[in-house]
């Protein structure tokens, strides 16, 4: 379906960007950078020694219902992983799941693989009770890893680092906002959050670096 | 802020992950048009209003998503049990005993 | 000015960096390390404030956070002025700038203090009794009087220029003080791996024994002993310090408030660094180690500048090199103070005598004072000082001896008093901790919480700084207190002392004269607390509210145990039978700033914008919010005022094509084998047989049958529907049918995804539309008898996969096309592009609602609110007629619901065209009925229709069908206007623009 004019998302990369608190405030971090068709937009990336933080491009995406007795029928007819346990997360390849709810995953995968994914779904439509709504536009998903990966994420977001080991995702809330956290390793994670409070979170995310940048200098 | 453990996910989250929905096993009738009107008015305003042990629903909004039941002291915001959307209403008396 | 109280060879400073700072416009100078009391007290000076209703001249008398008294106002530059300091808390730094405050127009001649002369007429509940009457005066007279006198220091003017931070921390063991109870709990639990947190709110560790450094622990002096534990504990990774870092709240499960404070210490701090972090610390064990607060003593002219805490005047010694005075006397009812004396007379200062009211005292202590040569008297109490801006002297008379032959006057510049000590408990309290009364030392101690959480050191009574280290080392070791493993060898302790709790101190002084203070900062006597008592006061609680004892910042830190002891007194009855009043959170003064954290300015809240959103930024428009969204409310060009450009762009829209954003509308994507019967269940509206490609406006209401949600429903296939919510609505919406469907239909397959975010919207509106969409649309046909009213398909729009609405809130033939939300700006400005020969027209939400007014169409939330049935806003046609049930049907026969007189939605229009009515006005039948009018209704929406050339509104009116082409009338403040009741339907009521 993605024919002509359909231009994905082009990811800016600023090296050395380290905005200061005054700068984010002034909405330089959320400069809005603007592609050669003057159409797509993103943000500029924030690079330091520590922590960084970029925009992913964009991937598909699907949102997958389906009750604990169809699980394994789905699973198999759409050939993807389920995993059965909450918060944890499955790959295969370029996809991988993550178990949101009882009942819930996202499927996180390349988006010429969605369209596929639902035809699948419409042909197992009859025989196994399910859902699966593209939701690749709905949500943007922002990397960020470094050594201060947990201080900076503390700032906003309320859960247990110690109890939230790689492999591992989670819907919580990052400063009033409803996220979904995955820990890729120690140092590296993604956030995934709707498409309108991104910059929010983008913005949140710029202070609480220099909150941590800080530290160093208070330390002295 | 509360930790409460989401009988759903079986571990404690912050209570900013959580939305609080009222009194619990108050269960909309079959066929409501059979109800008298005093009857269908208690069903919407009446409510127990407990100071005590109270059990409540809640949802794992930011989280899993998932509705469930709680018992809690209205007073010391102490958490009993949370358990999950369904299952009957716990024994709240032998509850306490057992965990006091 | 010079330093002329610093004590060579003493204190804890950087005397290598000297420091500069004024007070009051005059320059001093101090060190590193100093505090602002500190290197005021190195100059002398302690007169730094006035009191709060009397005007009494004030100094410093405490070295902590629980100071009363000095509290002054800093500048630190523009927009950064912070009344009510503390000056024992703020750190000098290089070029600080403070000054006193309550005092007019200086603070050595102060004219409020006349008060002071009349204090006789502003005794306890002075404002109760003198402003109640007359009524009238309160405006003109009493409030201006009482705002013009009321408060300490002056507000900031300007927006807080500096930033804040917070975080969440989540730790094993949180230890609140770092004395030497909580020092040597963190070193045990460092030990074994925990993940530690040790506070305080102080510069530096060690707690009191930075007050005695003569004691050696294990062999090493106090601050040896301090520093090798901080440089082992800062080598555990495990172990997080934080230093000038105040736990200011307990709550539930162990979460503890820390306010961080990071910058107040310092003179140059770059951008960016905050000022204050708070932290939201979860820890599964809690240790409060806070230690233990000195009592004044109630005597007549306690509250003189020079009048101090012992225990505040050792601190100045040995910390800050500094004396309190060059010939001091001593006043106390308990051993530490003899201490105190001592170590003043160690470093040369002349102690003019040890007064001591009890009538015996430990031998040991007497033979050391007598080795001092310092006079004791014993069984003595204070009676008067004198000195107006400092004490120069105290009167002393025996006890047991009524005759005055006792009586004898001490020279002095200074008093150092104490009246025993309080444990700590305000963090304690916050965890509805309760307490018990200790007979023996006649204090309360803790007893039992809720959390898990130990209380050990001087907070838990224990004295001592042996008994403190062990009680930390066994409860940092996770062990019960009397698993006695760890010791600690301590010589100079500071010994198991003892003491005896006072009310007023004795006195044969005529009881007018005497002014003995028991709320430093409130200016609350005792004779105050005797008042409130004999006026009938005879809960703390009301003892408190009467007299404010306790209720200024410090909450009564200082003030409380003896208030307690006073009304006990009166009352009769013990201390345990008054009370305490309850501690709440914050535990010292805390800034606004710490609590909004990073949410201030362009950060303060969320603000959602659409993909188009850059686009109408580009053009110019003016934005509104519209729940967390902004929204292009309308695009004025050049010259044009509001009312001009939604003029014109309604203009457009009846006459050509206009283009509007409507991306924000809530969307959910509902699946499942039985999903139309799920919605059939949830909405008003019979859904079971719609056909996949249409489109049906939506219902929803409350189980109490109110409307609370509205939107188009479109089915997409059997098993599909694509479900539309309000803007402001969708959260509510998608929760209401989660619960639904999880707790009481959970036998439903049929599962609710929110798209909101993944569709932009784009609504093309007018007699034009057609022509702009069908060259871009491939494969359908999109004639009115093909593709007619409320018909959906999903379809390549531009190129980009779409689903195709023909839906309308205009009463316009209309479209709404929804693209990926990424695609949506492009084909927005490819509509832009190919709507120019028609003149296409973006309009806003302005314009939107000049069109849908001038239609009839509700909001959700502007022309409802919440007690409105689809009856009163004239929505029954929506409502299935065969249906058994759905979510409020039931209601909808509720007696109340179908009552004459409920308020009914109807139009209304002004007989002056020209009047665009308030909406929110009310509506009455007689305009000269005497107030308070029987009120009919509200407007619910009122605009200028430049379509029909005149205003129209929509109401809500009591039986309103009932009373078409009635006048009513609109009472406003200048004028009255005079309304006729119409049809909600104003332009094209037969509906054929819609179906063209």
């Amino acid at each position: 379906m993605m024919n002509k004019g359909a231009v994905p998302l082009e990811r800016v990369e600023d090296k050395n960007v380290r905005l200061s608190a005054n700068e984010a405030r002034q909405g330089k971090g959320f400069k809005l950078h603007t592609d050669s068709n003057g159409t797509h937009k993103t943000l500029a990336n924030i690079t330091g020694d520590r922590i960084k933080i970029s925009m992913r491009a964009p991937g598909g995406r699907l949102s997958l219902r389906v009750r604990e007795q169809n699980r394994l029928q789905t699973s198999e007819a759409l050939r993807v992983p389920l995993p059965l346990q909450i918060g944890k997360r499955k790959t295969d390849g370029k996809r991988s799941v993550l178990c949101l709810g009882p009942d819930e995953w996202v499927i996180r995968t390349p988006c010429e693989d969605v369209q596929a994914l639902l035809q699948k779904s419409e042909l197992l439509r009859d025989a196994t009770p399910h859902s699966l709504v593209d939701v690749s536009s709905r949500d943007v998903e922002i990397d960020i890893s470094g050594r201060d990966v947990e201080a900076v994420l503390s700032a906003g977001c309320p859960i247990d680092f110690r109890q939230f080991s790689v492999g591992e995702g989670k819907r919580t809330i990052f400063d009033s906002v409803q996220i979904i956290l995955d820990r890729h390793t120690d140092t590296d994670f993604s956030i995934e959050v709707w498409r309108s409070y991104s910059a929010y979170i983008w913005e949140g995310l710029a202070l609480a670096i220099d909150d941590v940048n800080a530290e160093s200098f208070l330390a002295e | 802020m509360l930790l409460i453990r989401c009988p759903y996910c079986q571990d404690y989250f912050p209570e900013v992950e959580f939305d609080y929905a009222g009194e619990a096993h108050i269960e909309r009738p079959a066929d409501p048009s059979l109800l008298s009107d005093d009857a269908w008015r208690d069903f919407l305003f009446i409510r127990s209003n407990t100071r005590g042990w109270h059990v409540e629903r809640w949802r794992h909004t930011h989280g899993c998503g998932r509705f469930f039941n709680m018992v809690r002291h209205t007073v010391t915001d102490k958490i009993l049990l949370t358990y999950r959307a369904g299952e009957p209403m716990p024994n709240i008396k032998q509850l306490v005993e057992t965990n006091t | 000015m010079t330093q002329s109280f610093r004590v060579d060879g003493r204190g804890r400073l950087d005397y290598g960096t000297p420091m500069r700072f004024t007070f009051d416009g005059k320059t001093y100078s101090g060190f590193k390390g100093d505090t602002l009391a500190s290197a005021l007290l190195a100059h002398g000076v302690h007169l730094v404030g006035r009191s709060f209703k009397y005007h009494r001249p004030r100094g410093i008398v405490t070295a902590g956070s629980e100071e009363p008294n000095a509290l002054v106002g800093i500048d630190r530059g523009a927009g950064r002025f912070e009344p009510n300091t503390r000056a024992t808390v703020q750190e000098l730094y290089q070029g600080l700038s403070a000054e006193s405050q309550n005092r007019w127009p200086s603070l050595q001649f102060d004219i409020g203090a006349i008060n002071d002369q009349f204090h006789s007429l502003f005794p306890a509940g002075f404002y109760y009794k003198t402003f109640m009457w007359p009524r009238q005066f309160w405006d003109r007279v009493y409030e201006p009087f009482i705002r013009f006198a009321a408060g300490l220091g002056r507000p900031p003017r300007d927006p807080d220029p500096d930033c804040y931070a917070s975080r969440y921390h989540h730790c094993d063991l949180l230890i609140v003080g770092g004395g030497p109870a909580g020092l040597a709990a963190a070193l045990e639990a460092g030990r074994q791996g925990l993940d530690v947190v040790i506070v305080d709110e102080q510069a530096a560790f060690g707690g009191s024994l930075l007050s005695n450094p003569t004691c050696t622990i294990n062999g090493a002096l106090s601050w040896e002993w301090i520093a090798n534990v901080v440089e082992e504990l800062r080598g555990l990774e495990n172990v997080k310090l934080l230093l000038r870092t105040s736990a200011i709240g307990y709550f539930h499960q162990n979460m503890v408030g820390l306010c961080q404070r990071l910058t107040d210490h310092l003179s140059d701090v770059p951008d960016g660094v905050p000022r204050e972090r708070l932290w939201r610390v979860r820890a599964r064990r809690v240790i409060l180690a806070q230690g233990a607060i000195e009592k004044p003593l109630v005597f007549n002219g306690n509250d003189r500048p020079g009048v101090m805490l012992a225990s505040a005047g050792q601190t100045y010694l040995h910390r800050y090199g500094v004396t309190v005075g060059k010939r001091i006397v001593i006043v106390t009812s308990h051993d530490t103070a003899w201490q105190a004396a001592f170590d003043y007379a160690n470093a040369g200062i002349e102690i003019a005598a040890i007064v001591d009211v009890r009538p015996e005292v430990d031998p040991k202590l007497r033979a050391k004072a007598d080795e001092c040569a310092i006079k004791t008297l014993v069984g003595h109490s204070i009676t008067q000082t004198t000195g107006r801006k400092r004490v120069r002297s105290v009167t002393v008379q025996a006890t047991t001896d009524p005759s005055r032959k006792s009586v004898r006057r001490l020279l002095c510049d200074a008093v150092l008093m104490s009246g025993g000590w309080t444990p700590t408990l305000y963090l304690f309290s916050h965890t509805k901790g309760s307490l018990t009364w200790d007979d023996n030392g006649e204090r309360f101690l803790p007893s039992e919480t809720p959390e898990i959480c130990d209380i050990i050191g001087a907070g838990n009574g224990c004295w001592g700084i042996a008994n403190a280290l062990r009680e930390g080392a066994c409860v940092g070791a996770g062990k019960a207190l009397t698993d006695i493993e760890v010791s600690y060898t301590v010589e100079h302790d500071d010994d198991a002392a003892s003491g005896i709790v006072q009310k007023e101190l004795p006195t044969t002084q005529p009881q007018e004269t005497v002014r003995a203070f028991v709320d430093f900062q409130n200016d609350v006597t005792s004779k105050d607390i005797r008042l409130a008592v004999q006026t009938g006061m005879k809960s703390i609680e009301h003892v408190k509210r009467y007299t404010t004892n306790g209720m200024a910042t410090d909450q009564g830190k200082l003030s409380n145990m003896n208030g307690l002891m006073i009304a006990a007194d009166a009352l009769g009855v013990t201390p345990p039978d008054v009370g305490l009043t309850t501690f709440r959170p914050p535990y010292t003064p805390t800034t606004f700033g710490v609590f909004a954290g990073r949410h201030s300015g362009e950060h303060f809240e969320v603000e959602r914008k659409t993909v188009i959103d850059p686009w109408a930024d580009e053009q110019g428009a003016v934005f509104e919010p519209v729940s967390l969204w902004r929204r292009a409310r309308y695009f004025p060009q050049a010259g044009e005022d509001m009312r001009a450009a939604v003029a014109r762009e309604c203009g457009a829209v009846r006459s050509g094509v206009g283009i509007f954003d409507a991306s924000t509308l809530g969307k959910i994507e509902v699946v499942g084998p039985d999903a139309a019967e799920f919605l059939n269940r949830m909405y008003t509206n019979p859904w079971l047989k719609l056909a996949p490609g249409r489109c049906r406006y939506g219902l929803l209401l409350g189980e109490d049958g109110y409307i609370r949600d509205d939107g188009v429903v479109a089915r997409l296939s059997q098993d599909r529907f694509h479900v539309t919510t309000t803007t402001g609505g969708a959260p509510n919406v998608l929760a209401t049918m989660e619960d639904y469907l999880q707790t009481e239909w959970p036998d439903l397959d049929v599962w609710l995804t929110s798209t909101t975010e993944q569709w932009a919207v784009i609504a093309l509106q007018g007699p034009l539309a057609r022509k702009v969409l069908e060259p871009l649309v491939d494969g359908i046909d999109l004639s009115n008898d093909a593709f007619p009213h409320m018909s959906m398909a999903q379809c390549s729009v531009a190129g980009y996969p779409a689903r195709l609405f023909r839906v309308s809130f205009t009463g316009e033939l209309g479209f709404e096309v929804n693209v990926p939300a990424q695609f949506g700006r492009a084909l927005w400005e490819r509509f832009i592009e190919a709507g120019e020969p028609h003149s296409i027209c973006p309009y806003g939400t302005e314009a939107m609602h000049v069109l849908r007014t001038e239609k009839g169409y509700i909001i959700v939330g502007q022309d409802t609110d919440g007690t409105v049935t689809p009856d009163d806003a004239g929505l029954n046609w929506a409502i299935g007629k065969k249906k058994k049930d759905f979510i409020g049907k039931r209601s909808l026969s509720r007696p109340d619901l179908v009552a004459d007189g409920r308020k009914q939605f109807v139009g209304l229009l002004t007989h002056d065209p020209s009047v665009v009515l308030e909406e929110g006005a009310q509506v009455v039948q007689d305009p000269n009925q005497s107030v308070p009018m029987d009120m009919l209704g509200h407007i619910t929406s009122s605009y200028w229709s430049e379509a029909l050339g005149r205003s129209i509104a929509l109401a809500l009116i009591a039986d309103g069908r009932a009373r078409m082409d009635q006048s009513l009338y609109i009472p406003m403040d200048n004028q009255t206007h005079a309304v006729t009741v119409v049809s909600p339907v104003f332009y094209d009521p037969s509906g054929e623009r819609l179906n063209s």
